[in-house]
């Protein structure tokens, strides 16, 4: 109840004081959150063609690659690029050393990556039949086929699905901080235990909340714009 | 005369079933060929074997005398994939459900593949397709997307774009099936347009009336053979076989 015995203004003040760490940590999970999507969705696209390849080693690669990235828990895989990699590579008489920041982005794009690729190649299956007809009675290839005819249509119907990952990347970003980067999960886990007071986890809550909203704005946007040649005339 | 398409002792089977069963069929430039026959009687399969959306069992089929596929020593051989989709495009094909491209606009619909399979100028091929479009009848829906329009209209767009790389052959796969019957005329309307054109087409059909008018030959399929070929009044007006019989007195 030491909050509630606080005026008004000392609470805001309190809250003024906090801002500027927890925005530092906010521009951080933003800094992520954007080299994540940029990285891993075309990361996505190679993986989700190469699960339908026809030539068998590219399809178990590909398999197995999405298996591993989807079957462990992105902790994990934290921990694994964070502490072990280096002790591996260290017994090779490489020397890689990745700062946290470096290993976040790698661990979320490989992870990410599998996640999209499945979505991608969903997205690829859903389309009909006739359209890979049509093309090939055109006389169409099947890079043109696939890059002209199929991926268009793929995109538009994936993006849902690849909104609703975005908007679990932003939380998943909080993840990072057990490799100590100081994100905006973490910025708020420093305050709170400095202050003995929670207000920093209810506007870190804010800020996630702000980031999600803004997300769930762009993707009905875009949802609309790929669906125009879908609106029939009135 | 020049023969466009000749297949000889097609045998198709799909796992156990034999969906075609020593077919022989050759059409002349200039002709339109109607091929009728119940559902399951393997006209599709045929057709669809022309352009390689199936691949054969056995048998030989020549396209503008260039040769698609062949048996040797029991095995069918097809060329590479390469010289299958250049042969394929001396095809042009419409189907049933249309499937046109829902992310493009009519005219690009239609001007893709030239840009793309032949090389040509977008500014050539745009005009071309403004050529074919007026030919369907559609010009004022040259930046309507496909969902802006009737199945007629999807109908129609589609022959264009089947047109648009200047085929040998035109294949119809039922191209008025999935349509409302008072529209199923503006789709005809433009195919007999063709055939006055001389446009040489192989068309599977469920329109008596049309193939009866239309076709300079007609051919009647059944359980994956030819049981009757002839001219539409030698088709329809003195049928031989008891299967054609019974099938024409079922349709009309």
């Amino acid at each position: 109840m030491l909050l509630a015995a606080k005026t008004l203004s000392e609470t805001l003040q309190y809250v003024w004081a906090l801002m500027p760490m927890l925005l530092q940590g906010a521009v951080i999970t933003l800094e992520i959150f954007v080299l994540t999507l940029v990285l891993s969705l075309p990361l996505g696209l190679p993986f989700a063609l190469g699960s339908n390849s026809r030539i068998p080693p590219i399809r178990w690669i590909c398999k197995t690659y999405v298996w591993i990235f989807r079957g462990t828990p992105l902790m994990l895989q934290l921990f694994f690029f964070y502490f072990f990699l280096p002790i591996f590579t260290n017994s090779l008489h490489m020397n890689i050393l990745l700062d946290g920041f470096t290993t976040a982005i790698i661990t979320f794009v490989l992870n990410y990556a599998a996640y999209f690729a499945e979505i991608f190649r969903g997205g690829i299956e859903s389309i009909d039949r006739g359209q890979y007809e049509a093309s090939k009675s055109l006389g169409l290839s099947r890079s043109q086929t696939m890059f002209g005819i199929i991926i268009p249509q793929m995109v538009k119907r994936v993006l849902p699905p690849v909104s609703n990952e975005a908007i679990t990347l932003i939380k998943d970003t909080a993840l990072v901080s057990v490799i100590s980067v100081a994100e905006l999960m973490k910025a708020a886990k420093g305050a709170v235990n400095r202050d003995v007071n929670t207000m920093a986890y209810l506007l870190a809550a804010l800020i996630y909340l702000l980031f999600t909203f803004l997300l769930t704005m762009l993707s009905r946007y875009l949802e609309k714009r790929f669906s125009r040649h879908e609106v029939k005339e009135i | 005369m020049e023969i466009v398409l000749q297949m000889e002792h097609i045998i198709k089977y799909f796992g156990s079933l034999a969906a075609l069963n020593d077919v022989s069929l050759t059409v002349q430039k200039g002709e339109t060929v109607a091929i009728i026959g119940p559902s399951g009687s393997g006209k599709s399969t045929l057709l669809r074997c022309v352009n390689h959306l199936e691949t054969i069992t056995s048998g030989h089929i020549r396209l503008v005398g260039e040769t698609l596929a062949e048996t040797k020593n029991g095995y069918v051989v097809y060329p590479p994939e390469k010289e299958i989709r250049r042969m394929c495009a001396y095809t042009g094909m419409v189907f049933q459900h249309f499937n046109l491209f829902p992310h493009l606009t009519c005219l690009q619909n239609i001007s893709y593949a030239p840009i793309k399979v032949k090389g040509e100028y977008p500014a050539a091929a745009r005009k071309r397709a403004e050529e074919l479009l007026e030919l369907v009848g559609l010009s004022v829906k040259a930046d309507a997307y496909p969902a802006q329009l009737s199945g007629g209209q999807k109908q129609r767009i589609a022959i264009a774009r089947g047109l648009a790389m200047d085929p040998q052959l035109m294949l119809f796969d039922e191209p008025t099936s999935a349509l409302d019957p008072e529209i199923t005329g503006e789709v005809l309307a433009v195919m007999r347009r063709l055939a006055e054109q001389k446009t040489t087409m192989l068309i599977v059909t469920h329109e008596m009336g049309f193939a009866r008018e239309v076709a300079d030959r007609v051919i009647f399929m059944d359980n994956g053979v030819i049981v009757e070929e002839g001219t539409p009044a030698e088709i329809f007006q003195n049928p031989k076989s008891e299967r054609l019989q019974s099938f024409l007195h079922a349709v009309l």
